[in-house]
């Protein structure tokens, strides 16, 4: 058994958790996040990717709406390059609620959600895809945010003060002693061996797994598991986030992401934290909702179906256990109060847009316990220093300007020696996945990262396999580079065919129109032409 | 009038095309594009047809063993350099790995693992979505005992384009190798690796060169010049990737074999609508004519036999809309198999929805699949139109659609 000593261990890899790891590490105290898979692989990457302005809780939540709008501006500043300010739009149409439009309005004066109404023939000017159903049209400050940057973005900050994690590492119990938490059993998946890490403190971060995470030590703590289910369509439809304006419920936002839309969502609750599949009747629920935005949306072609879990905090005296009905706002939980023991704390709830205001809670709760008085800076300084302009000169130079500004956005301020490798070798400056446009040299860069131990993981690092082709040929061009990381053949064979299977989970649910003509030409490439062997089915 | 009127021009169209000009019909190719045909990797599959004709309902159980034959000869006819052999033949993929193939040009041909020779990879420079390294890994674990080794090949043309790290595709190195400057290029270059070895010393290897991006078939003639000198060193092709030079070579090879038969190709046309009534005597009606749209304007084509080669869900002859509410064929709108379950959880399966397509009488005339009543008498479907089969899985995507399709002409 490994041992190993830190002062707080934050358990879970989404933002909240890395956020966490970041505030921690400014603050000078000692950090280890552990993590069961890889980084960002639940929640934090399986939503809709809209940074709230607030309007959307500005009738029903109103605290809700004044966290989102305050972290909305503060996330605006220091996470520029993880964000799309594509402002959003709230569209009332003829038949919807007066009375909704009403409060709503009087809801965002009273949180101070900034609200502009664009006037029809300029919103159908802008946007041509609304629908012609639509009366009024109110401009708010949403923005898109990409949960994977985001989250990178937090975890280099947080090395540079010191932050250390370890990903594919399962947590198997909570370490109790005389009333007081002494640290974490956790086991590494990668090759079986068992940790014994002492803290003073233990972080439960573990969003839809918190409740598994806490019950290690049988304290209870209630989380709702709603599912939401969305629809990646090939395009961008909109060039704004598009809510509809009425109560909040299923299939009434469209939120553009780089070249794609993703559209969403539905609400069930379920019991795993890791139910992730869509089923067709969830699409097709979603396409009718859909239907009231844009007209004729079964013209355009659906890439896939995801899934994720929100992790709602449900108090215990909540007479409210409907998904949408549970408040998105966040609880921390000081299981001394609760249960007795002295230095675990879970926080539950909230949603992307608050992750930092959530660590900021958590760390200010940490550093009291351990009695250190530095005070939260993450609200201040950005999360990337201003990037070099050589640097981003060369790289437009060298591989064009949008393949170049797309990843100094990934890269930041590790895209120097990427555009040095391209330099020395110009053509590592080939692309191997054209639709994000990442180039061979960036691969080689993210495949040195150790906690890069499958393809799949490349894929959340570098966008590889998200685009159209759902990594038909982008897999197949990082051969090379594979090859030389994981070693031999096999193992790049099986890479493919595990990332072409957790691709095709989430297109079984759209299969039809040009993403199945796109399937059975992935099928004939790697069946027929790379003469990969077909497998016999179960079942 | 045409005898035929072949709406789309994939491999199984052209097939049915060639044959139906070969015995003397006056046949239209009428077709929006190549198909899928820029996909070939250079290589037939037949699979294991004994097997797949007791598969019920499997294209194969249309057709006897004499008439995929005949298909098969009918590829070595107009395409010489395809060879079948007693023995089982193997290729070499894109990636270096050991494929086995039914119909493939002589110059694909492995040699015997138990020969212990050397090869020597020849690697374009700056050739896209070829990888040497894993290549080279795969050829000396598939030939255990073979030395392998890569050589770079550069084209003065090329020299400034690669430098600035822009890759070069190998539909246009296969343009270069098949032009005379390209053949000098590598004339020289294997000029030199031979005598490399000779000054080296006698040794009982047998070296064989292998270059990616060469395409050594497909030369009619009357337009193009084909390689007069032959190579210092026996010099094997590899199956393509896609976009393949394989697949555009043949492409254009196939639509000059109908041509040159008299038959006659229209690309860039769709099919709009068709007139047709029903046949006195008998519940099946006759296609009479064709409505096709082509270069902005409507023509009206007439034909005794229609032969619908459309491609199935790959080349865009069954169209499948959102949620799967409507399932189309696209020109006649026929009835189709369409399989009650879609997909199998798992890429690599055998998947439902490849079976879909139209069912047809032994002639391959369509049939209702509820009555089992053929509905167009003078229409014949052929290659990925026809239902309960998967190429993929199957491995016979080339033997169906060039069986079907020779049927197909011989019917005409």
């Amino acid at each position: 058994m490994r041992e190993i000593d830190t002062q707080v261990v934050v358990i879970g890899g989404g933002a909240t958790g890395v956020g966490i790891l970041r505030d921690l590490s400014m603050r000078g105290i000692p950090a280890l996040l552990l993590e069961q898979g890889d980084l960002a692989h639940g929640t934090s990457s399986r939503f809709h990717g809209l940074l709230h302005s607030g309007g959307r809780y500005a009738v029903k939540d109103d605290k809700a709406a004044h966290e989102c709008i305050e972290e909305n501006k503060i996330l605006k500043h220091i996470a520029a390059h993880c964000l799309e300010d594509t402002a959003g739009w709230f569209v009332y149409l003829k038949e919807d609620d007066p009375n909704y439009l009403q409060l709503w309005l009087k809801g965002c004066l009273q949180t101070g959600i900034p609200v502009k109404e664009i006037p029809l023939e300029e919103a159908f000017r802008l946007e041509p895809l609304l629908t012609r159903q639509a009366t009024r049209v109110f401009e708010v400050p949403d923005a898109t945010v990409d949960g994977f940057k985001l989250l990178w973005a937090n975890l280099r900050s947080a090395q540079k003060y010191g932050g250390t994690y370890q990903t594919y590492c399962k947590v198997q119990s909570l370490w109790l002693e005389n009333g007081h938490v002494s640290g974490v059993y956790a086991q590494d998946l990668s090759n079986g061996e068992m940790l014994q890490v002492h803290s003073e403190i233990v972080v439960n971060a573990a969003g839809p797994w918190s409740a598994e995470i806490a019950a290690m030590s049988g304290f209870d703590v209630h989380i709702l598991k709603d599912k939401g289910s969305l629809l990646v369509f090939n395009k961008r439809l909109f060039n704004r986030v598009i809510n509809r304006l009425r109560t909040p419920g299923d299939g009434d936002i469209f939120v553009p992401h780089e070249t794609v839309t993703i559209f969403g969502t539905t609400s069930t609750e379920v019991e795993l934290p890791d139910d992730h599949q869509v089923d067709e009747k969830d699409v097709s629920y979603l396409l009718d909702l859909g239907q009231n935005l844009v007209e004729e949306l079964e013209q355009h072609r659906i890439l896939r179906a995801f899934a994720g879990i929100r992790p709602l905090y449900e108090s215990a005296d909540a007479s409210d256990h409907e998904g949408r009905g549970v408040s998105r706002n966040f609880a921390l939980i000081d299981h001394e109060k609760l249960d007795g023991v002295r230095g675990l704390v879970s926080i539950l709830g909230g949603k992307l847009t608050t992750y930092r205001l959530m660590a900021e809670k958590v760390s200010d709760w940490v550093a009291a316990k351990l009695d250190v008085p530095a005070v939260c800076r993450t609200a201040e300084e950005p999360l990337q220093n201003e990037l070099a302009t050589e640097v981003w000169d060369k790289a437009r130079q060298l591989i064009g300007t949008a393949a170049a500004d797309k990843m100094m956005e990934r890269l930041n301020e590790q895209a120097g020696t990427v555009v040095e490798a391209i330099a020395r070798q110009p053509l590592l400056g080939q692309f191997v996945c054209e639709c994000e446009m990442v180039t061979q040299a960036e691969v080689l860069h993210a495949l040195q990262d150790p906690a890069v131990h499958s393809l799949d993981d490349l894929r959340r690092q570098t966008r590889l396999g998200m685009g159209t082709c759902q990594g038909a040929y982008c897999t197949y061009r990082a051969t090379p580079m594979l090859q030389e990381a994981f070693g031999g053949w096999e193992r790049v064979a099986k890479e493919y065919r595990s990332l072409l299977s957790e691709r095709w989970r989430g297109i079984t649910p759209v299969l039809w129109g040009e993403q199945l003509r796109e399937s059975e030409l992935a099928r004939a490439l790697f069946m027929s032409v790379l003469d990969f062997k077909a497998e016999e089915s179960e079942g | 009038m045409w005898d035929a009127i072949v709406v789309g021009g994939g491999l199984a169209g052209c097939i049915a095309g060639i044959r139906a000009a070969q015995r003397g019909k006056k046949v239209l190719i009428v077709t929006e594009g190549v198909g899928t045909l820029y996909n070939f990797s250079g290589i037939f599959d037949y699979g294991d047809v004994e097997r797949l004709r007791e598969v019920p309902k499997h294209p194969y159980t249309l057709f006897d063993s004499q008439a995929i034959a005949q298909g098969q000869n009918f590829v070595q006819e107009i395409c010489p350099e395809y060879v079948v052999n007693e023995k089982r033949q193997f290729a070499f993929t894109v990636l270096g790995t050991v494929r086995q193939g039914d119909l493939m040009p002589s110059s694909m041909v492995l040699p015997d693992r138990q020969e212990q020779g050397e090869f020597v990879l020849l690697v374009p420079e700056g050739l896209k979505d070829f990888f040497p390294e894993t290549v080279v890994a795969n050829m000396a674990r598939e030939f255990p005992g073979w030395l392998v080794s890569a050589e770079k090949i550069q084209v003065e043309a090329l020299a400034a384009w690669t430098r600035l790290g822009k890759n070069v595709s190998s539909i246009d190195y296969a343009a270069i190798w098949r032009s005379k400057e390209g053949q000098k290029v590598l004339a020289n270059k294997i000029e030199e690796l031979n005598r490399q070895r000779q000054v080296a010393g006698k040794s009982p290897r047998k070296v064989v060169v292998v270059l990616p991006s060469l395409v050594k078939e497909y030369y009619d003639a009357s337009r193009t010049k084909p390689y007069g000198n032959e190579w210092s060193l026996p010099v094997l092709e590899m199956s393509s990737f896609v976009p393949s030079p394989h697949g555009r070579y043949f492409a254009e090879y196939l639509k000059h074999r109908v041509t040159d038969w008299g038959g006659e190709v229209m690309i860039g046309a769709r099919v709009l609508a068709l007139n047709g009534e029903l046949t006195s005597g008998s519940k099946a009606r006759e296609c009479q004519e064709l409505i096709v749209q082509s270069m902005g304007k409507s023509l009206s084509l007439r034909g005794r036999k229609i032969i619908l080669a459309t491609g199935g869900l790959l080349g865009g002859g069954i169209k499948v809309g959102m949620e799967r509410k409507s399932i189309r064929e696209g020109v006649l709108d026929l009835p189709l198999f369409v399989p009650q379950e879609w997909s199998k959880p798992q890429f690599f399966a055998a998947q439902p929805f490849a079976q879909i397509g139209v069912e047809t009488d032994q002639f391959m005339r369509p049939l209702d699949p509820a009555s089992g009543q053929v509905v167009w008498d003078n229409v014949h479907v052929i290659g990925r139109m026809l239902a309960h089969w998967d190429p993929w899985t199957q491995k016979c995507g080339g033997g169906v659609s060039v069986t079907s399709g020779y049927a197909a002409a011989e019917l005409i």
